[in-house]
């Protein structure tokens, strides 16, 4: 009977979890590049993989992060597999402490993802810098890399909210958090 | 598993840059763009309504209707001023030589913006054509204002086009007034300049500038931008201009795209000369190059490949120069 209750709650992670990737697929599709501040857009295959990286943890994170980076560079023009690296690092160094630091009603997973944040659009950027050619430095902080971290930020907290108050931090993962307490998580909506 | 991946991407990365535009993993992007346009059109269509929110606080005076009917109208008419300037002045320096006629018989394929870029680095556009229409990388894209980039990746059925506002775009360009010859470059905060016109030259707000059409790419004298604001450097040997692009882009309209060249549309031997030899002339007195200059032959040595293969047989062109050229060095 645990068996069969341990399967389907799997299957039901399983489906939410695909469900939450392809809506932030079309989301990332549909309207990211409409929302602009500069030259800077929301990255938010790290946004959804931080998320999930504060959730899961371990490998899966690092799975997730991996393909949310594949997927934005297969939609964008830079070399395919950059944001892939970076985001697979990112989820693996967010995802060490998991679901406890997400859920806490402190800043710890706020001020690691904004770190993330940053070391992500600067590698990221400057790596695109040695690959497209000279540019302007100063344009590049002020114009693309500022805009990005502080739209990505923006985003990462409300989606951040909406996850916590929808209790999908237990329901993605499909487990409690790993102290075993679930006084951060609203359970009643799973 | 991080390991594994970590390796896995640095593989990407090396095949990824390594293997140019036909390989297998911009094929796998290509199918991604084919697949997913779909969704970036009803985005697009979605978001319209909100683009102009910001400039219809601006002008809440008029009706929204009134505006784009007069946007358009203006954009039309700006386009239209700039071909017959351009007409006018040819017909004027070749006298009897030219009958006058239309400088813009393009041969193009049209298309539909569907999305803005969806990274920050590249400031470009998806349209819904590819190479299934003809497209190819390379090729000009303009709106009913002027030219507005150049595609960059093509794919199946659509294609991504750089704009002339990205930092890494540069289009040989002329002052259409002067006949001046320069580089329309964009930066990262999307503003356009034109760098590499002499300080020796005349250059005015309000002056149109047109494409050279030096390297076969761009045809010749199609509207860019005008100029807005011109600086002169204390001792500098080039201007420092600012451009207003003639283009407002917004997403879901229609370019076109200029699938091929007449000879009459291209730059000849002699306007490559032309600028060679305003290049010269202004690094002469310091006697070491500077990095613009460099820049600029480093273009012109890119672009030439097609001149090269033709010989100049555009005689209007020819005595075009011929006669700028005379007028420069009375100057």
């Amino acid at each position: 009977m645990a068996l069969v209750s341990h399967e389907t709650t799997r299957l039901q992670s399983i489906r939410r979890f695909v469900i939450l990737a392809l809506v932030s697929a079309v989301i990332h599709l549909m309207f990211v590049a409409n929302l602009g501040a500069a030259s800077g857009l929301i990255n938010l295959p790290l946004v959804v993989s931080a998320c999930l990286a504060f959730s899961l943890g371990g490998p899966p994170a690092v799975l997730v992060g991996f393909f949310s980076g594949l997927f934005f560079d297969l939609t964008t023009t830079g070399p395919i597999g950059l944001m892939a690296l970076l985001l697979s690092l990112s989820s693996w160094a967010l995802g060490l402490a998991a679901s406890e630091r997400f859920a806490q009603s402190g800043q710890p997973a706020v001020r690691q993802f904004l770190l993330a944040d940053c070391v992500v659009s600067i590698l990221y950027n400057l790596a695109m810098l040695v690959v497209s050619g000279p540019s302007s430095l100063f344009g590049l902080i002020l114009f693309k890399i500022v805009p990005s971290i502080l739209l990505s930020f923006v985003a990462f907290l409300v989606s951040r909210a909406v996850l916590m108050r929808g209790g999908h931090v237990r329901g993605l993962s499909g487990q409690l958090p790993r102290d075993g307490s679930s006084k951060h998580f609203d359970t009643s909506s799973n | 598993m991080l390991v594994v991946l970590v390796i896995l991407s640095l593989v990407l990365i090396t095949v990824s840059v390594r293997e140019g535009e036909t390989g297998p993993l911009h094929g796998v992007r290509s199918v991604v763009s084919v697949a997913t346009t779909p969704v970036r059109t009803l985005g697009a269509i979605i978001s319209s309504p909100f683009t102009g929110i910001g400039s219809a606080m601006d002008d809440a005076t008029a009706t929204p209707e009134t505006l784009s009917e007069l946007k358009a109208e203006n954009e039309r008419l700006t386009a239209e001023l700039t071909e017959l300037r351009e007409a006018e002045q040819t017909a004027i320096r070749l006298e009897a030589l030219l009958g006058l006629k239309n400088s813009y018989k393009l041969e193009s394929t049209s298309a539909r913006i569907v999305s803005n870029s969806t990274d920050s680095w590249v400031s470009s556009v998806t349209i819904d054509k590819g190479s299934s229409s003809g497209l190819a990388v390379g090729m000009p894209v303009s709106d009913s204002a002027g030219i507005i980039g150049q595609i960059i990746e093509c794919g199946l059925s659509s294609s991504v086009v750089r704009l002339m506002s990205d930092e890494h775009s540069s289009i040989s360009a002329m002052l259409q007034s002067s006949r001046a010859q320069g580089m329309v470059v964009g930066s990262a905060d999307g503003s356009l300049s034109l760098n590499l016109v002499r300080t020796d030259q005349s250059v005015e707000p309000g002056d149109m500038v047109v494409t050279s059409g030096i390297g076969g790419v761009f045809p010749k004298g199609l509207p860019l931008a005008k100029v807005a604001h011109v600086d002169k450097p204390t001792g500098g040997l080039y201007y420092e201009i600012r451009l207003t692009p003639l283009s407002a882009l917004n997403t879901y309209e229609e370019v076109i795209v200029i699938t091929s060249l007449t000879e009459e549309q291209q730059a000849t031997a002699d306007d490559v000369s032309e600028a060679d030899r305003q290049d010269a002339a202004a690094s002469a007195p310091t006697n070491a190059p500077t990095v613009a200059n460099n820049e600029q032959a480093s273009t012109a040595e890119s672009e030439l490949s097609s001149d090269e293969a033709e010989p100049a047989e555009n005689a209007e062109d020819t005595d075009e120069y011929t006669q700028d050229a005379e007028a420069e060095e009375e100057n």
